[in-house]
């Protein structure tokens, strides 16, 4: 067999018995989609009393003065805890999150739908929906087209529900 | 058979016979496992690597742009670094010289070769991405079947293109520094790939992901794109025109082969009309900043001779700059990580404020265990028979190791001197504290310095490339050594991480590797029992 593999024919072989192997190793691979699946997803601190407790408060321009005044990474970081437990708070913090940072919350939200797991994805879009702002609903819509190019039926057909009352 | 066919398997033959794809990989031609074949498995490794850490992270588009821009950049490493010996080849004109072939014939056998190669990489490159591909969601066998055909393309066209490049220019046979530079791509792509998908998982923040599913404009421009835009668009049934499209990629790359093919008929024709005798064959005598450097280096004539021949063989013998490449690029890949995951931070900064300073302490702590390496690939060199004239060359003073303190010296203050000089750049830079850069790399230099005397009789450099370079030799004998230099620089480190934080400490420390550098140079010039123990496991 050493002998063999020094020949140039041995050479040939070990080249076509290891892309065989390779084809079949990568062929292996797409079966296991869940399994890879299953590890993207955003990873959230679990909320502090504090964050629970001004994502429970009313607006009012106090509120909507402090929401303004809070540094970029608090901001997101309200956004992630809304996350967790999106039906524990006002149906308007989406709303008042967006009104006071368009862009860092809108690009935050659009990290969730690269990088988050289903059900991740499937609450930033009621997020979107229900911040009725329209850079909102245009990044709701192309994320319905991405998902629909994705084969994600289910994901597209759920935003295509939210964006009906709107 | 014709002329060609003739010429094209005899050239296949040599190749699979005498394997002679070292300078990449590192492998020698005795080895079992042809050398060609690492380089094959390192392709199928990064694809296989990027494939599944990108698998279902991102969408087809920016998976098979990613994946073309991979393969095209290590099929054209692969050809601009190996070329030499596959289709620009300058010795051939001494073995077919005198035989009347015509140099399109020859020059296409030499085409043909290379194709082989090529396809040959095109297979390994193409494999991982086309099948992990297709099961992307939204992707499919149409897929595996748009990949295969854009990145085929892709791989021969820019080799191609390389090689086009090339020829353009005069031929000159001793001209290795682009070579070198494409092989230093290609080993840093693969560690930035290894440490890269390991960020990936790691980051938070999801930047990788975020970069490729919102690229910047200027990577719209680039042509892989336009081919992974052709790719996703025949997947996903967007683009109406794929067919012409596909068919004006073949062309393209059918003009540049046949562009590539006329440039090497002349090639061969340059070379054929006596430009090898024209060629100067004496070596270039030392420069003047070599000599003024080797008088400022060394005290003793032993010392000056054998820094001078460090510094011609570092300038003339590519493979002794090429095995020194992976200890370095390891560095490199090391501090880009940091750089990308932001824990490049301050080593003396107290608190919990900043970035961690993990990696800018491990990055001092990888070129502290590079130096025994490079020292030990200062032993080895094609022409170790030369070596002689130095051995029997008459002793002077320094005792045992004065030839390997001049590499000893060479190594340090051409090779890592410079090298911290550029961290220490980029950690003023990333810290905004060009004081702490400084005592950072002030103390790795003490290490290396340091570690460099240990090394003298730890790798037995009493004559410089004075051995061959056999199976195993670069990193078999010294091993234990290296495993000791490890656990040391790793200790160093943590003793920086915890000691560096307070004024203090921090001088307690540096205090403690200005010993450490005493006794390295006390052991070395008085050889006690210590040394002779390093000698034993040298041997």
């Amino acid at each position: 067999m050493k002998t063999f593999l020094k020949t140039p024919r041995g050479i040939l072989f070990l080249f076509a018995a290891t892309f065989f192997g390779a084809a079949v190793l990568a062929s292996t691979t797409v079966f296991f989609r869940p399994f890879f699946e299953k590890y993207v997803v955003e990873k959230h601190a679990p909320p502090t009393a504090n964050e629970e407790k001004s994502l429970k408060q009313p607006d009012s321009p106090e509120n909507q003065t402090y929401l303004k005044k809070l540094p970029t990474q608090q901001k997101t970081r309200l956004y992630e805890v809304w996350m967790q437990q999106p039906d524990s708070f006002l149906a308007d913090i989406p709303q008042r999150l967006i009104r006071s940072s368009p862009d860092t919350l809108l690009l935050r939200v659009t990290q969730t739908f690269v990088a988050g797991s289903f059900g991740q994805r499937q609450r930033a879009a009621v997020f979107l929906a229900r911040s009725g702002d329209i850079a909102a609903q245009n990044l709701l819509e192309r994320e319905r087209q991405r998902a629909t190019m994705r084969g994600e039926a289910e994901l597209a057909m759920f935003i295509k529900q939210l964006q009906i009352p709107h | 058979m014709t002329k060609f066919h003739l010429l094209l398997r005899s050239l296949l033959l040599m190749d699979l016979r005498g394997q002679h794809y070292a300078r990449a990989t590192g492998a020698k031609p005795s080895e079992l496992i042809p050398p060609l074949y690492w380089v094959v498995g390192q392709y199928l490794f990064i694809t296989a690597v990027l494939s599944l850490a990108l698998f279902t992270r991102i969408d087809v588009l920016p998976y098979a742009f990613v994946m073309l821009t991979v393969s095209a950049l290590l099929s054209v490493s692969a050809v601009v670094v190996e070329f030499n010996e596959v289709a620009l080849n300058f010795t051939d004109v001494q073995v077919i010289g005198h035989v009347p072939v015509p140099r399109r014939t020859y020059a296409m056998a030499r085409f043909a070769n290379l194709l082989a190669y090529l396809m040959l990489f095109n297979v390994a490159l193409i494999i991982f991405p086309a099948i992990i591909g297709a099961g992307q969601r939204g992707a499919g066998w149409e897929y595996a079947l748009a990949y295969s055909f854009a990145a085929g393309c892709a791989n021969l066209f820019f080799p191609m293109l390389a090689i086009l490049l090339y020829t353009l220019r005069p031929p000159e046979p001793d001209k290795t520094d682009l070579r070198d530079l494409v092989a230093w791509v290609q080993i840093i792509l693969a560690l930035v790939v290894f440490y890269g998908a390991q960020m990936m998982f790691r980051d938070g923040q999801h930047r990788i992901e975020m970069f490729l599913t919102q690229p910047p404009d200027w990577v719209r421009w680039l042509p892989t794109w336009w081919l992974a835009e052709w790719v996703a668009g025949v997947t996903q049934h967007t683009s109406g025109n794929w067919l012409t499209i596909a068919l004006a990629i073949g062309l393209v790359t059918v003009l540049t082969g046949w562009l590539t093919l006329y440039r090497l008929a002349t090639f061969y024709r340059a070379i054929r009309n006596g430009y090898e005798n024209v060629r100067s064959e004496r070596e270039p005598l030392p420069a003047t900043w070599a000599l003024t450097l080797s008088n400022w280096l060394a005290k003793t004539p032993a010392g000056r001779s054998s820094i001078r021949l460090t510094l011609t063989m570092l300038q003339r013998d590519s493979d002794l700059r090429m095995r020194m490449t992976p200890q370095l690029a390891t560095v490199a890949a090391m501090l880009l990580l940091g750089l990308f995951t932001a824990q490049l931070g301050n080593p003396f900064q107290a608190g919990d404020g900043g970035s961690p300073a993990s990696m800018s302490i491990v990055v001092i702590a990888l070129l502290v265990m590079s130096v025994p390496t490079m020292m030990h690939n200062f032993l080895y060199s094609r022409d170790f028979e030369a070596s002689w004239l130095l051995a029997s060359a008459p002793g002077g003073r320094g005792g045992d190791w004065r030839h390997g303190h001049g590499v000893r010296r060479v190594l340090l203050w051409l090779v890592v001197l410079p090298v911290l000089l550029l961290l220490g750049l980029v950690f003023a830079w990333r810290w905004g504290d060009p004081l702490a850069a400084a005592a950072h790399v002030w103390f790795g230099w003490m290490q290396c310095v340091a570690v460099s005397y240990f090394a003298l009789p730890a790798v037995g450099l009493r004559v410089p490339f004075s051995e061959p370079l056999a199976r195993g030799g670069l990193g078999g004998r010294i091993a234990p050594f290296l495993a000791a230099v490890s656990l040391a620089a790793t200790f160093m480190g943590f003793l920086e991480f915890f000691m560096a934080k307070k004024m203090l400490t921090a001088v307690l420390f540096a205090g403690l590797l200005l010993c450490l550098l005493v006794l390295a140079k006390y052991m070395i010039s008085a050889e006690p029992s210590t040394v002779k123990n390093l000698k034993r496991l040298h041997s």
